[in-house]
């Protein structure tokens, strides 16, 4: 086994050489990490409340670079591993909050993130369990797609830097996020109704 | 869904994105090629893109914004009639869909509404219950300050709609500025919107989403309440609503809101509170912008909310100016009074303890109107006594004794009218003893009228005002009293109406020339105390007319000279009142005088002449009072810092020794006296650079500070911030001088606020201990805590340059971005950006 600060930093240029291996691992150092925040804010917030993923991340990014001086060159590397591990943390979440609350259904995990000069608003909520499901549908149908949606919505990648992360172009970037909305929208749609 | 009919699909669906939107339907029919099943699902897809019905752009962040504020959608078609009603143009989104100006002609009749339609993507089932029930609980409604339903149903294509009167008018906070309403007339304003409201829990409804963008006022001047979008009916199973969806704005939520718990009525009373806050006094009770959640949650679970007068303090000149126009000050006392208990009673965090109707808050704020005694105020005025007495009166037994009988008979005076004369003495009695009590407890008058003595006091003011009619006499000669001693506390900044109202009488009254006299006297002296110097000076005019060689006249004069700092000026009233003043040594006036005088020389400054008029007070005093009186003591206090000021440290050190440990024992340890004793001694010894030995005063200072000032006064701050400086300076390597700088940054940023620049100095100071131990971390959080934007502009250009150092320090030089771009103040290097690149000149560049 590597020791942590040493493992980070080379796992790190592993990954930014395409070693998927290296993604994989070192998503597996930040789930404790981002778990552990998770745990923090819902310490301090006992309903749930709040959880932004960009906080989420921000703080995730500060506490790794403090703890084990690992220097990410690019941010947006960082956030596109990121990604992954913020959408298994807050499914798991979501996945004991209703074992918890047995019949609870949909429970509102509420992202939200204060663009400067707004009020936060509290409120509406989506189904991202059901948005994961969907999710998982398409990554064993069009496994690039999924990654697209996976990095914007979880790792809040823009369209430019998804391109540069994976390798493609800004314009296939953008067709296969208009398929992949669209298409995740329908399906959940259709288990609403259908339900 | 099969992997080969996904491709396909994809593929299709891409190769349509090529047609022009119009032409993608035909495109499909073209393709005869394709199955029914394929062509089904494709068509879907494109309707669904078409409709702008897709999983919404961005971050989650983002389609949270979207799901709330409808992305326009110039595309979407918009049904041209809908009920009776005739669409026109779309004035206002909401989260649950957009609201049209809808007209009726009716028979000649023309009638307009706002029509309001679900969003056609929110035809889910949770949101289209919401929609319907906010269509049942309006029906149920039926008054003039609530929007009228007027008609209600289905669009062409099956989604619901509702319309409602159209109010033409202004937002309540627009309609109050633009008229420049008055802080009454805003509260007989509000008066209409609680009214609506308590129709609403008359007919079962909790709205659970009042705030100022939901009331509006018509050209006539009537409120009119909206949206009842999110509204509740009042369920008898309290737990169903127990977890129902949340939806509404942090601003103005109650905690239970917040939290998930039960709904109840309270819910909108708190609201009203939060309302009427902002209403009076420009701000809602939690400033929310820029902050993270965690830091809102504890805003609204855990914090009090402000003082409304300190909120309108802290606004800025131009708002203050626009709010209250001339009238600032006015103003600002208005908020003070009871109007505060009023509000704060609303606003409280457990529905239990406020108000248990929308009626009874009503109710109070008719009481407020015709200046009745108001119930909040009350409410907790024994329990307050009590703790006053607890904290102040335990110096010694003696003290305990006196101030347990003071408490009974306070307690009757107030329980009771005060109608016959027997009572009216005991009452006057009460008072004078209280009032001894009172400044024996904080002679000072530091604590600017501590919280629960300022209570007391107005509610004895209350209690004797509800006399002016009935007993004139009774109320003028008690009024005075209260006023005696408040000024006496240093509590000056209070309303003046019942002074006033006493002097009215009196000045009209023949045979009370001197009650008169006495309180125009006092106004006067309450105005320089208050440091409003045009209403002083104009007083004092017209005293010195009346009076012109008066002792207190002239102690009264010197006192304003002194407080504008015109030594100069002061000095020949003070001489001539010192001369004036009767020759018993203990009187506390003559005292008094030669205090002031002393202080004036001091400013002048002329430190031999200060400590001649003290040693010639102390030389009279002593032989009368014996070595051990107060009056002695505090003399010998204040010579200290003259001999400080004449550089004779040596002596300066060696009086406060002396006078330090009698101080603490006549006044206790828990008085801000004894705590000003031991920072006088402090400083002697740092001045002498004992630092050493300045320690253990310097505990003792902060220890008393807190312990009759509280943690968070800024007196208290400070010493703890002295302490703490010295300690570090004694020794840089121990970190025990952190508690202190946490305590003082604590405390001062609750008695003032977190971005004061005092607070800024403290924080300057901590980190730098911090950086010197290596602990960069933690310095960090201490300059850039969350949610706190230090002031540095406020700060002036020292402080500010010092601050960027200290950022520098523990970050390295940060680069500053040239262009625009919003930094990210969610993080430390956000913030750290943001304040360090931020700088008004390019002078101010730490090199």
């Amino acid at each position: 086994m590597r020791s942590d600060q040493a493992g980070i930093t080379d796992l790190l240029a592993e990954w930014r050489e395409g070693d998927r291996r290296a993604e994989n691992e070192l998503a597996e150092h930040l789930y404790p990490v981002l778990r552990g925040l998770v745990g923090v804010q819902l310490r301090r917030a006992p309903s749930g409340l709040t959880l932004s993923a960009t906080e989420l991340v921000n703080e995730a990014y500060i506490r790794l670079e403090q703890q084990r001086e690992v220097e990410w060159r690019n941010r947006g590397h960082f956030f596109a591993i990121a990604a992954t591990v913020v959408r298994r943390v807050v499914i798991d979440y979501l996945r004991e909050r209703s074992a918890e609350k047995r019949g609870a259904g949909a429970i509102g995990l509420r992202w939200e993130d204060v663009p400067s000069g707004e009020q936060p608003a509290v409120g509406d909520q989506i189904d991202w369990l059901a948005l994961d499901q969907a999710l998982t549908r398409l990554q064993e149908l069009d496994a690039e797609s999924a990654r697209v949606v996976e990095l914007r919505l979880f790792g809040g990648l823009s369209n430019e830097s998804i391109a540069e992360v994976m390798s493609s172009s800004v314009a296939t970037v953008g067709r296969q996020w208009r398929f992949a909305r669209t298409w995740l929208a329908e399906q959940m749609d259709l288990s609403l109704d259908g339900s | 869904m099969d992997p080969e009919a996904f491709r396909t699909l994809r593929a299709l669906f891409d190769e349509a994105m090529q047609e022009p939107p119009e032409a993608r339907m035909q495109w499909i029919s073209s393709r005869a090629d394709l199955d029914a099943a394929t062509v089904a699902e494709l068509r879907r897809l494109l309707l669904r893109e078409a409709g702008n019905d897709a999983l919404p752009e961005g971050l989650p962040v983002s389609l949270l914004a979207a799901a709330l504020k409808v992305e326009a959608s110039p595309d979407a078609p918009i049904p041209a009639c809908v009920g009776r009603f005739v669409l026109a143009e779309e004035i206002g989104r909401g989260g649950m869909g957009c609201v049209y100006r809808g007209v009726r002609e009716d028979g000649g009749v023309r009638q307009e509404a706002a029509v309001k339609i679900l969003r056609t993507d929110l035809r889910q089932r949770r949101a289209l219950e919401r929609f319907l029930v906010e269509r049942e609980l309006l029906a149920r409604l039926d008054h003039p300050g609530i929007a009228r339903l007027l008609d209600s149903g289905e669009t062409g294509d099956g989604t619901p709609f509702v319309a409602m009167e159209l109010v033409r008018g202004l937002g309540l906070i627009e309609y109050c500025a633009s008229r420049h309403l008055g802080v009454v007339e805003r509260v007989i304003l509000f008066r209409q919107v609680v009214a609506a409201v308590s129709h609403a829990h008359k007919a079962l409804v909790v709205h659970r989403d009042i705030k100022p963008s939901n009331v509006m006022v018509d050209g006539e001047g009537r409120v009119r309440l909206l949206d009842f979008g999110i509204a509740k009916p009042l369920a008898n199973d309290v737990a169903a609503t127990a977890t129902a969806d949340r939806f509404f704005t942090p601003a103005y939520a109650p905690p239970e809101q917040l939290i998930g718990a039960p709904i109840t009525v309270a819910c909108d009373v708190y609201s009203l509170g939060a309302l009427l806050y902002e209403l009076l006094c420009g701000r809602p009770p939690f400033e929310l912008k820029d902050k993270r959640a965690a830091e809102i949650e504890r805003l609204i679970l855990v914090t009090p909310p402000r003082p409304m007068a300190q909120a309108f303090s802290s606004l800025d000149e131009s708002r203050r100016l626009e709010l209250a126009g001339r009238d600032v000050r006015p103003w600002r006392r208005q908020l003070s009074g009871e109007l505060e208990s009023i509000v704060q009673r609303a606003l409280r965090k457990e529905p239990d303890s406020r108000y248990a109707s929308a009626d009874a808050m009503d109710e109070d704020l008719v009481n407020w109107l015709e200046h009745r005694p108001v119930r909040a105020a009350g409410a907790g005025r024994l329990y307050r006594l009590r703790k006053f007495l607890r904290r102040n009166a335990i110096a010694t037994a003696a003290v305990v004794i006196v101030a347990a009988s003071i408490g009974v008979a306070f307690a009757l005076v107030l329980r009771e009218t005060i109608a016959a004369n027997r009572e009216r003495d005991r009452a006057r009695e009460a008072l004078s003893v209280l009032g001894e009590a009172f400044v024996s407890a904080d002679p000072t008058g530091l604590s600017g009228g501590d919280i629960s003595a300022r209570n007391i006091l107005d509610a004895a003011s209350r209690r004797i005002s509800e006399h002016v009619d009935g007993k004139p006499d009774v109320y003028a000669e008690l009024a005075e009293k209260v006023a005696d001693v408040q000024l006496a506390l240093g509590v000056v900044d209070v309303d003046d109406t019942g002074v006033m109202r006493a002097l009215e009488w009196a000045g009209r009254e023949a045979g009370q020339e001197n009650l008169a006299w006495r309180l125009s006297l006092l106004q006067a002296r309450r105005l320089v105390a208050r440091h409003a110097f045009p209403d002083a000076e104009a007083a004092l005019l017209r005293l010195e007319r009346q009076k012109p060689g008066d002792p207190l006249v002239l102690l009264a004069r010197g006192k304003f000279w002194v407080a504008r700092g015109e030594p100069a000026e002061a000095i020949p009233f003070l001489t001539r009142a010192v001369a004036a003043l009767p020759r018993e040594t203990d009187d506390i006036e003559r005292i008094d005088a030669h205090w002031q005088l002393a202080e004036a020389q001091r400013q002048k400054p002329d430190p031999a002449a200060a400590m001649s008029t003290l040693q010639s007070l102390l030389g009279g005093l002593e032989p009368v009072v014996g070595a051990n009186h107060a009056t002695v003591l505090l003399t010998r206090l204040r010579s200290v810092n003259v001999l400080l000021d004449l550089k004779r440290v040596d002596e300066a050190i060696s009086e406060a020794q002396t006078v330090s440990p009698r101080i603490e024992s006549l006044y206790g340890r828990t008085s801000s006296v004894s705590a000003q004793a031991w920072s006088t001694l402090a400083l002697a010894l740092v001045r002498a650079q004992r630092y050493g030995e300045s320690l253990e005063p310097y505990r003792k200072a902060a220890q008393s500070f807190a312990e009759s000032l509280g943690e968070n006064h800024v007196a208290t701050a400070r010493s703890y911030f002295n302490l703490a400086l010295m300690q570090n300076y004694v020794d840089p390597s121990d970190p025990s001088s952190a508690e202190g700088f946490r305590k003082a940054i604590a405390g001062a940023s609750i008695a003032r606020n977190p971005a004061d620049p005092l607070v800024t100095f403290f924080r300057i100071e901590y980190a730098k201990s911090l950086i010197a131990r290596g602990e960069k971390g933690v310095a960090r959080e201490v300059l850039l805590p969350e949610g706190v934007m230090p002031d540095l502009a406020g700060a002036g250009p020292d402080i500010a340059r010092v601050f960027r150092g200290q950022i520098e320090a523990v970050f390295g030089s940060l680069d500053c971005p040239k262009s625009g771009r919003e930094p990210d103040l969610g993080t430390f290097e956000g913030r750290a950006r943001e304040l360090y690149c931020n700088r008004p000149t390019v002078d101010d560049a730490p090199t």
